[in-house]
């Protein structure tokens, strides 16, 4: 099962959702083993053009990127580690978020992808794209979207 | 927490059933890995079958009888109750197959299957939906619309898309 993450509120409540839903209940056996991908943005997007200044700081943002990747990833191994869900392979790519889940997907042949859902409206999907909306059409196997209850 | 993991866990899952062969494979995928045989889980799977009003052309014959149409329907609604029938009795005979203890209920609605289904989630609580895809690529879906993309991005609760794997051939 794999589940694909970045470092927002909704990610976190679908991890914790689908340990709940998907692991707790069946003790020590569960009937599918945990793949969490994070997906790094790639430095090209945030580095907009080219500038001799900018060669020194390009290091300086790759080790912060990955040190922000690193964060998440131990966010995320502390909560499976809390729900009693051990045995998590946690896998961080770089590129657009779109194209490695699919790619991770495809590659360990996951039974369902979970993804949560940033709840944009209309505009705002058409305007930033959906990640969800992507993954949903294009990927090979099925698909849960967990959305967080609006209070 | 770990003293909630041998309580009982009550949960609502609706699926959403069609006459399509994809919506039974939602349906058996959804059995097989969702709900497995624990007996501290006390499911209620509730099967929703929503039919879209369909039009009727009412057909005008030499004599301008228009009698016709309403025979029609009431024929066409038979029809479709009996292919609900079916449906329902291949879906019961499902879980009956894999679980014997889980409560299934079933719901026959007419109307948008989109609205619908987002009302019926609001209205029940429901802690999961489960769907089926046509599989329709980007202008299918452009001119038929897609029941599962609009629920997706509109309904409250957790949506579980059931795809059926394609072979990795890579079509489409």
């Amino acid at each position: 099962m794999a589940l694909g993450m970045d470092n927002s509120e909704p990610s976190f409540y679908a991890l914790q959702w689908t340990l709940d839903h998907f692991f707790v209940p069946f003790g020590q056996d569960p009937p599918f083993k945990l793949l969490i991908i994070h997906a790094q943005p790639p430095l090209a997007s945030v580095v907009g053009f080219t500038d001799p200044g900018l060669v020194d700081v390009i290091p300086l943002m790759e080790a912060d990127s990955k040190k922000r990747a690193q964060n998440v990833v131990e966010k995320a191994r502390e909560v499976c580690n809390n729900t009693g869900v051990n045995n998590v392979v946690v896998e961080v790519i770089e590129g657009d978020a779109r194209n490695v889940i699919c790619d991770v997907v495809d590659r360990h042949h996951a039974s369902i992808l979970v993804v949560g859902s940033h709840n944009y409206g209309a505009m705002k999907r058409v305007l930033l794209g959906s990640v969800s909306d992507h993954c949903s059409h294009n990927a090979h196997c099925s698909m849960l979207i967990v959305k967080q209850p609006k209070h | 927490m770990a003293d909630d993991m041998g309580a009982a866990k009550e949960r609502k899952i609706l699926v959403v059933v069609d006459e399509s062969e994809e919506s039974m494979n939602a349906l058996s995928w959804c059995l097989k890995n969702v709900l497995v045989s624990t007996s501290s889980s006390t499911d209620t799977l509730i099967l929703l079958y929503v039919k879209p009003p369909r039009v009727v052309y009412s057909a005008l014959d030499g004599t301008c009888r228009t009698a016709n149409s309403r025979h029609f329907t009431t024929l066409q609604s038979l029809i479709s109750l009996y292919l609900f029938d079916c449906v329902i009795e291949k879906a019961k005979r499902m879980c009956r197959e894999q679980f014997q203890d889980v409560k299934v209920e079933t719901m026959i609605k007419h109307g948008d299957p989109r609205d619908f289904i987002c009302q019926i989630v609001e209205k029940l609580h429901v802690d999961m939906l489960v769907m089926g895809s046509h599989g329709y690529g980007v202008i299918k879906r452009a001119f038929l619309g897609s029941v599962s993309n609009h629920c997706a991005q509109n309904v409250k609760c957790p949506i579980l898309i059931v795809k059926r794997p394609k072979s990795a051939s890579g079509s489409k």
